[in-house]
């Protein structure tokens, strides 16, 4: 079977999850157990906290140190508050050397919107300059008028050398944008995290194809075990090999950057006619 | 481990079921392997769809059906439209006495009303309460200002000798939002004869401070399946509310709900 990773997920110092049983801060060690327990093989994983103090630094630094001591096991979204300017630019650089795989927007960590350009392109030049990042905006939600799929769009459609992620897919409230924006813009992706909706997801893949979804959980918020369940019990239209792709192939693909496998071609060995 | 009933999920005939490949109608044999596959012992099914056509009847006559044949893994929801007075008042009590539904549930969606309406509801609700089943209702979602958890509790208040179930705990999305949660432990604290149930929720830590403020007791697993899989609903108590106890969990899983329908 194919690797399983969750392209959205939480790891770091949120007291909140406390509350339901989990150790806090919830990192390295208890996080691959929670892998295990839950079924993956690996997970991208922001800091959370919505503008959370000193800039996200403390957990980027726990997640820098759980990608280096579990290798495989942990991939690095770096949160950028966009309004911090140059001090942004320099911790994306920063966290691009350490080998983190994404940047994160949240437009409620600095309250803008996704269409504020002069704020966001200065970022997203040194992001395609420095090459190898995926781009993920959260969208929808309470705050979802300042994050539209279609925004990311509109970013996406400028900056074609990189892959940009719809998280949630515009749930709640934006979902009637996912599907023109994805079809619009081929560098674009999507993620689950929260939509417990099988008819949400097929309804995306029918309309795109199952290359562009990728399986996010919001873990621990929501369980990251019950994303897992719903693609792969759940999704009942899916071949195996479609749900494959949303489970992990994509992952590998769109943000691990892993080429696909091609048939090798038999080396002529002689005249043999 | 204790019976693990699921308190809010529907069968009958919505075709926009099968674009997740699911057989429709969905009803009782598919339904039971469903159930087989999601680890759930029974469930208390409505017909789906708002304000559906002929009252929901087709499906309600698919419910029957399915309690009769499988009566130890189906419970019935009566779905009621209150404007239809006196003959959906006639209606439930045949559904009840005849039939064996152990529930009524109100969506304001399905016939255009608010739950402040209590020229309206009154009627529907002292039925129920005759019947002696508890009534349902839905809060939350995009739907919320019609149907707030404050508005099921000044009912409740009033009718002190049912229990009421508020539906979808006031959630709405990922976040909660759209919906009225906030409104849920104040309204559950005011009114005892409240429980709620957690379809459509899959936030530990809503639920957690949920059973932290108002008593594992007064809170029943739901799930909104087969629009989303009643496994998740289930593996999220089970598995991953790590403060609960045993007991705590065997309760919210199916206890709670068994002795709300007295089953």
């Amino acid at each position: 079977m194919a690797k399983v990773y969750d392209a959205h997920a939480y790891l770091g110092n949120n007291k909140g999850w406390g509350v339901f049983g989990l150790p806090v801060p919830f990192d390295g060690p208890e996080w691959v157990k929670y892998l295990d327990y839950c079924g993956f093989d690996g997970a991208l994983v922001a800091p959370p906290g919505v503008g959370a103090s000193e800039d996200f630094k403390p957990d980027m630094d726990r997640i820098e140190q759980a990608a280096k001591r579990y290798p495989g096991r942990f991939y690095g979204f770096c949160r950028l508050k966009p309004r911090r300017g140059k001090a942004a630019i320099e911790e994306l650089k920063r966290r691009h050397a350490q080998g983190f795989k994404a940047i994160k927007f949240n437009t409620l960590d600095d309250n803008y919107s996704l269409a504020d350009r002069n704020l966001l392109d200065p970022i997203l030049e040194t992001a395609d300059r420095l090459g190898g990042m995926t781009m993920y905006f959260h969208t929808g939600d309470r705050h979802g008028v300042t994050c539209q799929p279609s925004m990311v769009g509109n970013m996406a459609g400028d900056f074609p050398g990189m892959t940009f992620m719809i998280g949630h897919c515009g749930y709640p409230g934006w979902t009637d944008q996912i599907v023109p924006t994805l079809l619009r813009f081929p560098n674009t992706i999507c993620e689950t995290a929260g939509v417990f909706n099988p008819l949400v997801v097929q309804n995306i893949i029918d309309a795109t194809s199952a290359d562009r979804v990728l399986l996010g959980s919001n873990g621990p918020n929501s369980p990251i075990e019950i994303a897992r369940l719903l693609v792969e019990k759940h999704l009942g239209k899916l071949s195996p090999l479609e749900k494959d792709k949303v489970k992990g192939g994509n992952f590998e693909r769109w943000i691990l950057k892993v080429k696909p496998a091609t048939a090798k071609r038999r080396t002529p060995t002689g005249t043999g006619r | 481990m204790g019976k693990i009933y699921d308190a809010h999920a529907y069968l009958g005939n919505n075709p926009i079921w099968k674009q997740h490949g699911l057989p429709v109608p969905f009803d009782g044999p598919a339904w039971v392997d469903y159930m087989d596959m999601s680890g759930i012992d029974a469930t208390l099914v409505a017909p789906p769809g708002n304000g559906a056509p002929e009252h929901f009847k087709p499906d309600l006559w698919r419910i029957a059906d399915a309690v009769k044949k499988y009566p130890n893994r189906f419970f019935g929801f009566a779905r009621v439209k209150p404007r239809r007075g006196k003959k959906a008042l006639d209606e439930l009590k045949m559904w009840v006495e005849e039939h064996g539904f152990k529930a009524v549930k109100m969506n304001t969606l399905d016939d255009h009303y608010l739950l402040s309406d209590r020229k309206l509801l009154d009627p529907v609700v002292e039925a129920a309460t005759s019947l002696k089943i508890p009534v349902y209702f839905h809060t939350g979602q995009d739907s919320w200002e019609q149907c707030l958890p404050d508005m099921v509790a000044d009912i409740a208040i009033d009718f002190p000798e049912n229990t009421f179930i508020i539906g979808h705990l006031g959630f709405g999305g990922i976040n909660g939002w759209p919906g009225a949660t906030e409104q849920l432990v104040p309204a559950m604290l005011r009114a005892k004869n409240t429980v709620t149930e957690s379809a459509g929720v899959f936030n530990n830590r809503y639920i957690q401070d949920l059973v932290d403020a108002v008593g594992a007791d007064r809170v029943l697993m739901g799930s909104n399946g087969p629009y989303q899989p009643p496994e998740l609903a289930r593996v999220l108590i089970d598995r991953h509310m790590h403060r609960l106890t045993r007991a705590q969990k065997d309760g919210i899983l199916g206890g709670n709900l068994a002795r709300v329908l007295r089953v």
